[in-house]
């Protein structure tokens, strides 16, 4: 059975496209460590077209994300913010720091059950 | 200097001493060194041979740098001292203070020069709301450095405080014995370093070993270049020159990277409670400064894009599409002990942005920036009538989802009693304050012109513009208070009732565009009369209210950058000389705090106080009430962009003869803008 976050990358890679991150360029490379095992993933997002490579750990990227396999396992659930992680030291980046923002787009908000819903939401369209 | 209290800033670092350059920080008092939120010097006292010094003057030399001139021992003692003290203090990711002593007597000096030091590395937060810590401090002497450390779980955060010559150093502080001959001096560089360490060593901002002596980044240089880049302004009112220089320079000391060392730079809002990003004042002060230093709207326009919201998340307030309220780097946010990773409960910043984006093309005339953004700016646009409408009736109301550290009022008023009916009741939630209904209007407004000229849609700008005359026409049914000729403060969502205080608010709906031109006239009155208008400026809240308080934080105070944009609705109504009493009183004000407008003062009356009383805790320098003088020269000069050329109609208060702000930057390349009908340039209409 995959992980949680092997199906977020797979997501990703059948999607090809994401609107969110339209318009933005860069490769974030990620280490996930899991006790002597480091997982590496690296996404390449092109105006929007993303890509995904596994098993790059050697790759060039703009920005390396180095973190526990259990806390990105979260992350990619929905469960844990990124930023707040990365101020407690539990993220490393190196390289552009600003990709972290792009990565927050990539990931899930909290799971439906924990949110109220919004009076009026997805009423109407734009 | 404020309170005998001497600051020294560099965006988000700055450090708080006393007139000595000492600090001694209690838990609740915010003194010290400060980098991204947190204090990483609490301690910091100068002596020599067991004597404090005393000040014999202070030269706050740039925002950035500061001279203090001292002698040993107490003012009783230095009758004739043989010995003073330069210190000299620089910001700059951290601190570097050059400590030199200066022998003046014929004999030989042998001293032993101490500095204290401590860190007790509190959250800003911490500070505020008098909190202890929870994780523990460790102190290490290592290879000829003072390190202090905290810990909490995987969060940790250091200071290292080196010497560019060797000294003794104890867990406490550093001693140097010193040998100065007669007539001759002594000096040693101490550099302090903030270091935030995270996974795998990698650190922030601070990468390298703190190492005193090497060189630091050019600071004066880029000062320079920063003035020479903002227009030249001419007046026969001579006070005008220093607050406008004051603004200037205050803008530099105010810019910093929200994201961590990257070479862009947006205004953070205010010291020493706010230095970070705020949507609202990031925008505001961007709309106050366009004219003057343009990068800093499109530094906003991008930081603020890149942060927009796009997941439902109660603990955020975030929506899909809402602007950013406050980004955090301290403890408390990394512990989501405050949810500023960044926190979104703000029910302006997200019109504001397309406001920003749409007045930031009229003047520089990036079009490029406009089709980059449109994604961001038609999500904007969505979360109007998808997520900010709340009590379903067509209008931007707000209710916090974070029921236990999110903001219960969500716009610019944002303490607890700022929103009141007349006779001092609170209203329920949602709340559906007036100004951001102008907001919503203004947006969908300039969001037309921009789907129309730039994102090729016209049928989309059609639409806007129909949503927003119907929301002009409802707005101006639903809020007027037909008995009281002005527009109440709020509609109250769970009575579904009219707020119906008198406040600054309806100053913004000018600014907006949404007022009725059949009731501009009595919004107008109501702002000049002496219930609102105290001489110095337009009060918060007006003095017949039953929460009046003219030292109350939003219920009385007058706020520069509110008038500013009050002047700004009354030029757009035709209201010039209005707009420039507002002008005039505000900048008068400005004088009596050496050019630099604070966040606030009190609403006394001005022929009562005589002098503008400055509100107790209010921030200076902050960033909009520092923009309040450009964005009235602009309205005092009605400035406007008209197609390629900058438009010119003056309005002048009566004790200014003449104006001119001289190399306006903008679509036109560089422009001038005078009362006076010669400038080359100028498309002037007056």
């Amino acid at each position: 059975m995959a992980s949680p976050t092997e199906d977020f990358f797979d997501t990703l890679a059948r999607r090809g496209h994401a609107t969110e991150v339209e318009h933005e360029h860069g490769r974030l490379r990620f280490e996930l460590v899991d006790g002597p095992c480091t997982d590496h993933w690296l996404l390449n997002i092109d105006d929007g077209d993303i890509t995904v490579s596994r098993d790059v750990p050697d790759a060039d990227a703009d920005a390396v994300f180095s973190v526990d396999r259990g806390l990105f396992d979260l992350a990619v659930a929905g469960q844990g913010n990124v930023v707040a992680a990365y101020l407690r030291g539990e993220v490393g980046v190196k390289g552009n720091l600003d990709l972290i923002a792009t990565l927050v787009r990539l990931l899930p908000g909290p799971p439906p059950s924990s949110v109220t819903q919004v009076a009026g939401e997805g009423s109407r369209s734009g | 200097m404020n309170g005998g209290q001497v600051t020294s800033l560099d965006g988000n670092t700055f450090v708080v001493s006393d007139s000595r350059g000492d600090f001694e920080a209690s838990p609740v008092d915010p003194t010290g060194l400060f980098y991204y939120d947190t204090r990483f010097l609490s301690r910091w006292v100068l002596s020599i041979d067991g004597q404090r010094l005393t000040p014999l003057s202070v030269d706050d030399v740039e925002y950035f740098e500061t001279r203090f001139f001292l002698v040993p021992g107490t003012a009783a003692l230095y009758v004739d001292a043989q010995l003073s003290v330069i210190r000299h203090r620089r910001v700059c990711d951290g601190f570097r203070e050059d400590l030199t002593i200066l022998n003046h007597d014929n004999k030989p000096a042998d001293l032993r020069v101490r500095v204290e030091a401590g860190c007790d590395f509190a959250d800003i937060f911490d500070i505020k709301n008098g909190q202890a810590k929870k994780g523990t401090s460790a102190t290490r002497i290592e290879d000829g450095r003072l390190v202090f450390g905290y810990r909490r779980e995987s969060f940790r955060r250091e200071t290292a405080i080196a010497t560019a010559a060797p000294a003794q150093f104890d867990e406490h502080g550093v001693t140097f014995a010193v040998h100065i001959d007669p007539d001759q001096e002594w000096s040693i560089q101490l550099e302090v370093t903030p270091r935030i360490i995270v996974r795998g060593g990698y650190r922030w901002a601070s990468a390298s070993m703190p190492q005193a002596g090497k060189p630091v980044r050019d600071m004066a240089g880029d000062l320079q270049a920063w003035r020479s880049a903002a227009p030249r302004l001419e007046s026969d009112w001579d006070p005008l020159k220093e607050i406008y220089q004051r603004s200037i320079i205050d803008l530099a000391a105010l810019r910093y990277s929200p994201s961590f060392g990257q070479p862009y730079h947006m205004p953070a809002a205010g010291l020493p409670w706010f230095m970070t990003l705020f949507g609202r004042d990031s925008i505001l002060t961007s709309l106050q400064t366009l004219p003057f230093t343009p990068e800093l709207a499109a530094t906003t326009l991008q930081v603020l894009a890149r942060w927009q919201g796009n997941h439902t998340d109660d603990f955020r307030d975030e929506d899909p599409g809402r602007i950013l309220h406050e980004l955090r780097y301290g403890e408390t946010a990394a512990f989501l002990e405050q949810p500023h990773t960044p926190y979104y409960g703000t029910a302006d910043a997200t019109p504001l942005f397309v406001v920003l984006l749409d007045e930031y093309e009229r003047w520089t005339g990036d079009a490029d920036r406009v089709r980059h953004f449109e994604r961001h700016a038609r999500a904007a646009l969505r979360w109007i009538d998808d997520y900010a409408d709340l009590s379903g009736n067509g209008y931007i109301s707000y209710k916090r989802r974070n029921e236990q550290t999110g903001l219960e009022n969500q716009c610019w008023k944002d303490s607890w009693d700022s929103i009141s009916y007349r006779d001092g009741r609170l209203p329920g939630f949602p709340r559906a304050t007036c100004e951001l209904q102008g907001y919503a209007y203004d947006a969908k407004m300039r969001g037309a012109r921009l789907a129309r000229e730039f994102w090729n849609d016209p049928e989309y700008g059609d639409r806007l513009e129909r949503e927003a005359e119907d929301l002009k026409a409802r707005f101006n049914r639903d809020y007027w208070i037909e008995d009281r000729q002005y527009y109440a403060l709020a509609l109250d969502g769970h009575s579904g009732s009219q707020v119906d205080a008198l406040s600054s608010n309806i100053g913004h709906l000018l600014w907006s565009g949404i007022v009725e031109e059949s009731k501009a006239n009595a919004v107008v009155e109501h702002l000049m009369s002496p219930a609102m208008y105290s001489g110095w400026g337009v009060r918060t809240l007006a003095s017949s209210e039953d929460r009046y308080n003219p030292v109350g934080y939003h219920v009385g105070t007058v706020w520069p950058f509110d008038n500013s944009f009050i002047a700004w609705g009354l030029r757009r109504y035709g209201y010039g000389q209005e707009a420039a009493r507002i002008a005039s009183g505000i900048l008068d004000a400005a004088t009596f705090f050496n050019g630099r407008l604070p966040e606030a003062f009190a609403g006394y009356p001005r022929d009562r106080t005589k002098y503008p009383v400055q509100y107790p805790t209010a921030c200076s320098p902050q960033a909009w009430s520092t923009g309040a003088p450009l964005l009235l020269l602009r309205t005092m000069l009605g400035m406007e962009p008209s197609g390629d050329n900058l438009a010119v109609n003056p309005s002048l208060p009566g004790h200014i003869d003449h104006l001119g702000v001289l190399g306006v930057p903008g679509r036109w390349g560089r422009a001038d803008a005078s009362d006076r009908v010669d400038v080359e340039d100028a498309d002037v209409t007056c």
